[in-house]
């Protein structure tokens, strides 16, 4: 008997090390008739299986505009994180989804965009980012705030170099602490935030990282003249079914996993 | 709705004649009379039993302890996926109005956005047969939730005493088939009127639309920490219950085989919203116990319209420490938002 819970098997094609403890891993859909039910948008997540060891929630850092691969960034916690970590390409693992809503791509368009991150929460915004640059005609222009605690905990390093060159696309790169050679800025994502100071007119701003990061983004958003509506985030529970059955994602009586996680 | 007048004879003839095709469960008291459970009989033998509720609910035949979602086998870099067998067809007696009444809080659960197949194959695949309650205890409180004891249309068939005699009162589809199929000479009543609730010993009233409204009106009150003090956190209440429902998702094997599986969670456990980071969101006892009830009586009405309750009384009979619910949300219902007296 089939059921909600039976992933599709993916095979994994191309592990990318982005720190010492985040890989990204490209995956494709084994069966063609999955792949072509396997359509998602940014800001949806999915369920990734290592068969005997379990399941975990990642949201899918790539971008439908490129449907060659799926792509997760995986940072190393708990015990499935962990297994993941110990794969090889070529492996076949489990992937359940696309679970979730999803930016709002359509009502974005023809706005300015202002992306915060911090750490691993660049991963759904670089699928918007990518969704965006993909569609440049549709969208503003794009201003990106990124922060790691340190230099060697920013993920994505080419792209944020590639993003950099890209026309109408400021991008500011900051660590909490600086370390080794790092030439950049160093300071809090919402303090370097506040120095950038992206206007608010036809604005809309994305941010994803730590909730203590995401309570002062906000913050500093508001006084910049971002209304509350024009903020988005996406939020993060612990999950295990995905489809507001399991129990345990919930904030009041909204399920981050079938109502989220973009609020 | 139709009704049967039939004779014990009769009942028990016609539960028997399906034998074949469906697994037949009844209520027994087991040798020490302290644990009561649905066992499987080969053949019914006597009349089904009308003052047993078994201490685990009705869920475990839809939504069992533990049950595996699909298997697995690994091959060097390639898996196969099995999926689990279909059910067996059951045949449920003696099953209570509030065990009865808890299904559609765990269907419409079920069914919501995506349909749970296993959920659905399990109850589409079971008879349920309800009976007459002639026994509430002193935790019952299903009058409250406006469950009658005595009488349901939640399951299939039901069996209400009359005289020497029993009424059979056909209360869904499938139930109609199934008498179609295996009654014979069953002799029709007509102007048959359900018996009334049992009653039962109320020293308060609980006014559910009120305890929501207290709900609604804030999340931090102090009412929380309090109730909380006497919990230990054990989760029986929550493995009892006929609504609860939140599960885990695992994985077992051994080499190159394996299993994934869901099984019962609890709410009252630190690790079911413990993530990998090691940040918690209900890392305190009481908003653990808060997520609970709020669940129950204020999102569960929020989301399907339905409390997720019903009564049974379960959590309260087999509470370590004596936490009644019904004290609790009586002590919510005469608390606002400003405080409590504490």
């Amino acid at each position: 008997m089939t059921n909600i819970y039976t992933p599709y098997l993916a095979k994994i094609k191309k592990i990318i090390k982005e720190t010492h403890d985040v890989k990204t891993f490209q995956l494709e859909l084994v069966n063609p008739e999955s792949k072509k039910k396997f359509n998602y948008q940014p800001g949806q997540f999915a369920e990734f299986s290592v068969f005997g060891v379990g399941e975990s929630t990642f949201c899918l850092a790539s971008t439908p505009t490129r449907p060659e691969v799926l792509e997760c960034s995986v940072k190393k916690a708990g015990k499935v994180t962990s297994a993941i970590h110990e794969l090889w390409e070529g492996d076949t693992v489990g992937i359940r989804g696309p679970y979730g809503n999803n930016f709002p791509v359509k009502q974005l368009k023809g706005k300015n965009l202002v992306f915060v991150g911090g750490g691993i929460g660049l991963a759904p915004l670089r699928s918007l980012i990518n969704f965006v640059l993909d569609n440049r005609g549709d969208y503003g222009n794009i201003c990106l705030v990124y922060g790691a605690r340190t230099p060697g905990d920013l993920v994505y390093k080419k792209e944020l170099e590639d993003w950099d060159k890209t026309p109408d696309f400021a991008t500011h790169i900051t660590v909490d602490k600086s370390a080794g050679n790092w030439k950049g800025t160093v300071g809090f994502v919402p303090v370097i935030l506040g120095e950038v100071a992206p206007g608010a007119e036809n604005a809309v701003a994305i941010t994803c990282g730590p909730p203590i990061m995401i309570k002062f983004v906000v913050k500093e958003l508001s006084e910049l003249g971002f209304k509350a509506a024009d903020i988005i985030t996406t939020l993060e529970m612990k999950m295990k079914c995905g489809l507001g059955k399991c129990g345990r994602c919930n904030i009041g009586k909204v399920y981050v996993c079938k109502d989220g996680p973009v609020f | 709705m139709k009704n049967y007048l039939l004779t014990e004879e009769q009942i028990i003839a016609l539960f028997n004649a399906a034998a074949e095709h469906y697994e037949l469960y009844v209520p027994v008291n087991s040798e020490n009379g302290q644990v009561f459970c649905w066992e499987k009989t080969a053949r019914l033998d006597k009349m089904v039993p009308s003052n047993i509720q078994p201490t685990a609910s009705i869920k475990k035949f839809f939504f069992p302890n533990s049950e595996p979602m699909f298997g697995f086998k690994k091959e060097k870099q390639e898996i196969e996926l099995y999926q689990a067998a279909a059910s067996v067809p059951r045949l449920v007696l003696g099953v209570h109005s509030c065990d009865l009444g808890s299904i559609k809080v765990l269907e419409a659960l079920f069914k919501d956005t995506v349909d749970d197949e296993l959920f659905r194959e399990k109850r589409q695949n079971t008879v349920l047969v309800g009976i007459s309650c002639s026994a509430k205890d002193w935790a019952c409180f299903c009058s409250q939730l406006e469950i009658n004891s005595r009488f349901s249309q939640d399951g299939d068939l039901f069996i209400t005493p009359r005289e020497e005699k029993y009424i059979l009162s056909v209360t869904s589809a499938k139930g109609e088939d199934y008498v179609n199929k295996y009654l014979e000479n069953g002799e029709t009543v007509a102007g048959f009127t359900p018996a009334n609730d049992l009653g039962e010993e109320e020293t308060f009233t609980l006014d559910f639309p009120k305890i929501k409204e207290v709900m609604d009106s804030g999340f931090e009150l102090p009412v929380w920490e309090k109730f909380a003090r006497k919990c230990i956190n054990c989760g029986i209440c929550t493995f009892l219950c006929p609504t609860c429902h939140c599960f885990d998702v695992f994985d077992e094997a051994r080499r190159e085989r394996g299993a994934r599986f869901r099984c019962y969670d609890s709410c009252m456990f630190p690790e079911f919203t413990r993530m990998a980071g090691g940040y918690n969101p209900r890392s305190a006892k009481a908003a653990r116990l808060r997520q609970r009830y709020l669940h129950k009586y204020k999102y569960f009405v929020d989301n399907f319209n339905l409390i997720a309750c019903s009564g049974c009384g379960r959590c309260i009979r087999h509470c370590p420490v004596n936490v009644d619910v019904r004290q609790n949300l009586n002590i919510l219902q005469h608390s606002g938002s400003e405080g409590e007296d504490d």
